[in-house]
């Protein structure tokens, strides 16, 4: 019945393996991640990884160099300063602000990288109109939606932290909010109530002779 | 739902297959196999486990059994 069914989509059993490898890829780069983000490393990029001793700061130019702006061309103006401020966490608070930065994120990605995987092997398994699918999906979706939340934290955790350090009186305080990530967590729960109906349809059909 | 559950009780439309293969000596896995269908399915048909029925599997029924639809269904009140 199952391989009936994939013969009719036209179903490359490749595909599903290649997707299982690469969610399974995901969650063991997500588990690294979220490991380095609980000891405390603060931002990982191709050139390192920042701990809690280093931040990245926006400086406000006026505060720092106020002439240089005037030494630049009309309608040519600097905005921020990109900054490494070496901090000392010290006490409970601060070094919780370390891994707000970065852990919550990870802690995330992971449970969503989980579910992704089941939700994937339910389809390795041909059977993936599922109820229990419906629920992952839901999830997954609300905690994209409210991501944007979490970045919102870290940003805060980092000013904090900032704002404590040497450079405490030159930042710029700054908040990014992302409303791309809200739109994806509303698609997916919309898809999500597709697949509720998928449910269904695959429920009339089953006991079909 | 299994084909090995047995045969079920059922309000409403019945299948009577059991009967007609009884009647023109034929076994479900002969059947099975001239009209089309898996065993499974054959038997979940025979069993009165059945949500719904093509009508291909109907008109092959017929065909293999040379009967008429009411003779493989009956519709019986529900009480």
């Amino acid at each position: 019945m199952v391989g009936l069914v994939r013969r009719a989509v036209g179903f490359d059993w490749f595909d599903v393996r290649a997707l299982e490898g690469l969610v399974t890829a995901g969650l063991v780069v997500a588990s690294v991640v979220a490991l380095m983000a609980l000891a405390g490393v603060s931002s990982i990029g191709l050139s390192g990884a920042r701990t809690g001793t280093s931040l990245a700061a926006d400086l406000d130019p006026a505060k720092v160099a106020p002439e240089l702006n005037q030494a630049l061309p009309a309608g040519v103006d600097v905005e921020a300063l990109r900054a490494t401020v070496a901090s000392t966490p010290s006490g409970l608070f601060e070094h919780v602000l370390v891994r707000l930065q970065v852990l919550p994120i990870a802690v995330l990605a992971l449970v969503v990288l989980i579910l992704m995987r089941r939700i994937v092997r339910s389809v390795a398994a041909g059977d993936p109109f599922v109820e229990e699918n419906v629920r992952r999906l839901r999830i997954i979706g609300w905690l994209v939606a409210l991501s944007p939340l979490l970045l919102v934290i870290a940003q805060i955790s980092r000013s904090e932290l900032v704002a404590r350090s040497a450079a405490g009186s030159l930042a710029l305080p700054h908040i990014t909010i992302a409303f791309v990530p809200i739109l994806i967590g509303g698609l997916l729960l919309v898809l999500a109530q597709v697949f509720a109906e998928g449910v269904r349809l695959r429920q009339d059909t089953e006991g079909l002779v | 739902m299994t084909a090995d559950d047995g045969p079920a009780e059922r309000d409403g439309i019945v299948v009577h297959l059991d009967r007609l293969l009884a009647e023109r000596d034929l076994t479900l896995t002969e059947l099975a196999s001239r009209v089309g269908v898996t065993l499974v399915n054959l038997s979940v048909l025979k069993n009165n486990r059945a949500r719904a029925i093509r009508f291909s599997t109907l008109d092959a029924l017929c065909r293999e059994l040379d009967c008429q639809p009411g003779d493989i269904l009956s519709y019986a009140e529900p009480q």
